[in-house]
């Protein structure tokens, strides 16, 4: 099940390349050559809710959103 | 049933804690203690571009002024804890109040170190009313001497840079954040403060700074240097704020001893994370980690613990900390040591300041330093406690470098 149709979003131009989200969900976040983020999934489960949040709140340049779909 | 958690301490990791508990589902009271009076902020944007860009403090909140009551977090500001009695389970506040808990969690951080000598007004960097002085007093200043070369006074001298001033760096090691990373990396960070126009002095003490007439200060420097500065920023380190624990159970080592892994203390229902806590690192070594990232997995970690119980997987995590200076951005996993073995690994392709510095130790590796390399120090970061994938990875930054120059 989907969290309400509920997205991450990342706005590369915040990114500064920290990797925090990818060291905490690598399932969804990836850093591509130039150190931005990639977001890999933009959509995630119920069940993934937290752990794609605790990426979120790990961002130390307050990168990640999540939003209501 | 723990129906109320006070967290002591609206620090990054005490602020991280109240969020992460509520996230994790935590549904009783959550009360946050915070001895200044501003809403609780973030840390890492005070020596940057809190300096250079005269960002409002709004930008560096750690949450929205509405999220506090949104995630029904009750700040209690502008009073500090004066003692833990941990039979009635209560806090006693610098105003004469008393707080209860059925969990502590102790985040109450650190202060600034000063120098033993030189006049009072000296600058530091450590709270967001130090980084207003700090901004204001550089806006007047023509010459700027930052005393101490770990990653503080680094920042700050690329920040006071970027705004113009003169700079000298005075560092008592050999040596450029010598603490936090040891190797051949302080000399790329010397090359590039000197680059910018800062002015070195490495492995030279301070003896003495008086105030001038004029506002200004002169220093002397051992090695015979005499020098005037409109403006003198010391970032000569800091000391953990755990002097109102005294008298309780909680073992101090300086700072709050907590287990390596869990954050918790020696005694049951209370916690410790942030730069106040003390556990071991990935070498054995009892240290405080004081970096945010650190803080944010420790605040994580025990809101996991505290609402499901403990889980030894999330708890495994290769320490990490970054540093920005000019167009530098260091990234370190794992624990650096001076007299390492370091193998410098440069890619053929990308930025030419792009270096991985692998750190060793009796031929095993203990830390991952990369300069304007982010990718690799994600991957790295990724696969790090697993020894297999992390020999592929090397492996294959190897294959598209010139590697194996060993410092």
């Amino acid at each position: 099940m989907q969290s309400q149709g509920a997205k991450v979003i990342a706005d590369r131009n915040l990114c500064r390349g920290y990797g925090n989200c990818v060291a905490t969900a690598p399932d969804y976040f990836d850093l591509d050559d130039s150190g931005k983020v990639v977001v890999l999934n933009a959509e995630f489960p119920d069940k993934a809710r937290e752990l794609v949040e605790r990426a979120v709140n790990s961002c130390p340049a307050n990168a990640l959103k999540i939003v209501a779909g | 049933m723990i129906s109320k958690i006070l967290i002591i301490g609206a620090s990054v990791a005490g602020i991280k804690a109240a969020a992460a508990l509520r996230a994790q589902g935590f549904s009783g009271a959550i009360q946050v203690v915070g001895q200044e009076d501003h809403l609780p902020y973030d840390k890492p944007p005070l020596s940057k571009e809190f300096l250079t860009s005269m960002s409002p403090v709004s930008a560096i909140a750690l949450l929205e002024p509405d999220e506090y009551a949104a995630k029904d977090i009750d700040l209690v500001l502008g009073r500090s804890a004066q003692r833990l009695d941990v039979r009635q389970r209560s806090v006693n506040l610098s105003d004469g109040g008393i707080l209860g808990y059925d969990v502590a969690v102790i985040a109450t951080g650190a202060r600034v170190d000063r120098l033993p000598f030189g006049p009072g007004d000296l600058a530091h960097l450590r709270t967001l009313d130090d980084a207003q002085l700090v901004r204001s007093r550089l806006s007047n200043s023509r010459s700027v001497v930052v005393v101490g070369g770990g990653v503080l006074g680094c920042e700050l001298a690329a920040a006071a840079r970027a705004l113009g001033r003169e700079v000298t760096l005075i560092e008592r090691a050999g040596a450029l954040m010598a603490e936090a990373l040891g190797g051949p990396e302080a000399a790329v960070l010397a090359a590039a403060h000197r680059d910018h126009g800062v002015k070195l002095k490495l492995g030279t003490a301070l003896d003495s700074i008086d105030g001038t007439f004029d506002g200004g200060y002169r220093l002397n420097l051992a090695d015979g240097t005499r020098m005037e500065s409109d403006l003198v920023i010391t970032a000569v380190g800091d000391r953990p704020n755990v002097e109102w624990l005294a008298g309780s159970p909680l073992e101090l080592h300086g700072g709050v001893l907590t287990d390596q892994n869990l954050a918790t203390t020696t005694v049951d229902n209370i916690y410790a994370i942030g730069d106040v806590a003390v556990g071991r690192d990935s070498l054995g070594r009892r240290t405080r980690t004081r970096h945010w990232t650190a803080a944010v997995e420790q605040a994580e970690l025990i809101a996991h613990t505290i609402v499901h119980g403990p889980s030894r997987e999330n708890a495994k995590r290769p320490e990490y900390f970054w540093s920005d200076q000019y167009d530098l951005k260091v990234q370190s996993v794992g624990m650096t040591t001076a007299g390492d073995q370091v193998a410098v690994i440069q890619p053929d392709e990308g930025s030419p300041t792009r270096r991985l510095m692998l750190h060793s130790q009796q031929g095993r590796i203990t830390a991952a330093v990369t300069i304007n390399w982010p990718k690799a120090s994600s991957l790295l970061r990724s696969a790090w406690l697993d020894e297999r994938r992390r020999v592929d990875v090397i492996r294959q930054m190897e294959l598209g470098s010139r590697a194996g120059i060993t410092a």
